[in-house]
């Protein structure tokens, strides 16, 4: 009895011994299950992630490539009429970018304010080009009258004319700076800020610089700025080039619904520039009679030359 | 736009520009508005150099503007009451919507929200 007892314990012993080995077993294993099934999540996260990330920079290359497909090409510029290059990559793009260009162009240009400053009070002055009119309350003391081909910018600065601070001058006309609806001598001076640069033909500039000095009374000046070719950070193929803007998802509408977009949701619009060298939009002038340049400098990447009406002779 | 803008604008459609008989512009105003405004007699004074008096007489008129003379007075740039007339009619008045109609060819210029579009198509320039 005592014997089969012991065999008992033993066998229990055994048991016991049994269980627990395969208690450490079972927990060996299934921490083994654990990890490997913890590995091959890993791997599988991984090889997802590889996965996503490699469709999204495939995406990237495909937006990219089709952004990059979408830009027109220098070659175009030969074969389009001025005015049509005008129409399409300055017009058009400046109706379509009017409100997010117009956010991110508040402040005047110290240089262009001061000239402005030191013109005499009741002076009659024309912004040609006005763009959004941020030069149009610049000085209270002068009758600004402002002109641009944008009707989009022209809404801009008329909304923002709004306010205490802001005005709308004496008027906001939508014309071409080539063909300025203005009685000659109409006005006591103008400017012209960042505009001529976006006339395509170089015998178009000329004109154009001639049409807005007709406008001008004896005696009044011109202020013209133009992007310089020169540039302290950035550098250009040629002096005729496509300016991209990245058009951002919140000014977008359905008229850009078609069009590609860059990785980050961005249109990508073409503005054309004629970027002036050294001396260029000085010559515009060379051949007129009773015009002198009177300031020529090179501020901030670009060119800013005023130019001289002789006075009536007396 | 205001009508001192209206004094400096003319058609510019070429053929108008060659007879000469491009100006002044007539206004069809639809919709003005009036906004007063501080008013400096040598400011206005400033201004006389630059206007084009058949266009102030003829934009009274379309607008029935009373008590501007058919001529420039004499001594007008010391005269303050005329001056208040002139800064009046010039720099108060708005033309909101209408249109701006050529004396030659009758191209109509629309204005809308103040702003006139003299854009010419291809053909016209």
């Amino acid at each position: 009895m005592a014997a089969k007892t012991r065999i008992c314990f033993a066998h229990l012993e055994a048991d016991v011994h049994l269980d627990r080995s395969s208690e450490r077993a079972q927990r060996i294993v299934a921490g083994r299950a654990a990890a490997a099934e913890r590995a091959a999540a890993a791997a599988k996260a991984k090889a997802e992630a590889a996965a996503a990330a490699a469709a999204a920079a495939a995406k990237a290359e495909a937006a990219a490539a089709a952004v990059e497909a979408a830009a027109p090409r220098s070659e175009e510029l030969d074969e389009l009429p001025g005015a049509e290059v005008e129409a399409v990559y300055v017009g058009d793009v400046y109706d379509a970018i009017a409100a997010h260009f117009s956010a991110t162009r508040h402040s005047g240009w110290p240089l262009v304010e001061a000239h402005l400053q030191a013109l005499p009070d009741g002076a009659v002055v024309g912004d040609i080009g006005c763009g959004n009119g941020k030069y149009m309350a610049c000085n209270r003391r002068l009758l600004m009258v402002g002109l641009d081909r944008s009707a989009g910018l022209l809404a801009e600065a008329a909304a923002a004319a709004v306010g205490p601070t802001q005005g709308s001058g004496e008027g906001l006309v939508r014309a071409d700076l080539k063909d300025l609806p203005l009685r000659d001598g109409a006005l006591d001076h103008a400017i012209c800020i960042a505009a001529l640069h976006h006339v395509r033909e170089p015998s178009a500039r000329r004109a154009a610089v001639a049409e807005m000095l007709r406008c001008v009374a004896p005696g009044g000046t011109l202020l013209v700025t133009v992007w310089a070719f020169e540039q302290e950070a950035r550098t250009f193929d040629g002096q005729d080039t496509f300016v991209p803007w990245k058009l951002a998802p919140r000014f977008q509408g359905p008229q850009h619904a078609d069009l590609p977009r860059d990785p980050t949701g961005n249109v990508i619009l073409y503005r054309y520039y004629h970027l002036f060298r050294a001396g260029e939009l000085d010559a515009l002038v060379d051949g007129l009679d009773g015009v002198d340049v009177v300031e020529s400098r090179y501020d901030r990447d670009n060119w800013y030359v005023v130019f001289r009406k002789a006075p009536a002779p007396a | 736009m205001r009508l001192l803008t209206h004094n400096l604008m003319t058609c510019n459609v070429g053929a108008c520009q060659t007879a000469g008989t491009n100006y002044p512009l007539r206004i069809v105003a639809e919709e003005m508005q009036q906004s007063e405004r501080e008013f400096s007699p040598a400011f206005v004074a400033r201004m006389l150099a630059r206007l084009d008096w058949s266009g102030i007489t003829a934009a009274a008129e379309d607008l029935s503007f009373e008590g501007i003379p058919a001529e420039m007075p004499e001594g007008a740039a010391d005269d303050d009451e005329f001056l208040r007339k002139l800064h009046s009619l010039l720099l108060e008045m708005e033309v909101v919507t209408g249109s701006l109609v050529c004396p030659h060819c009758e191209r109509k210029y629309p204005i809308d929200k103040t702003i006139v579009n003299m854009v010419l198509r291809e053909d016209e320039v």
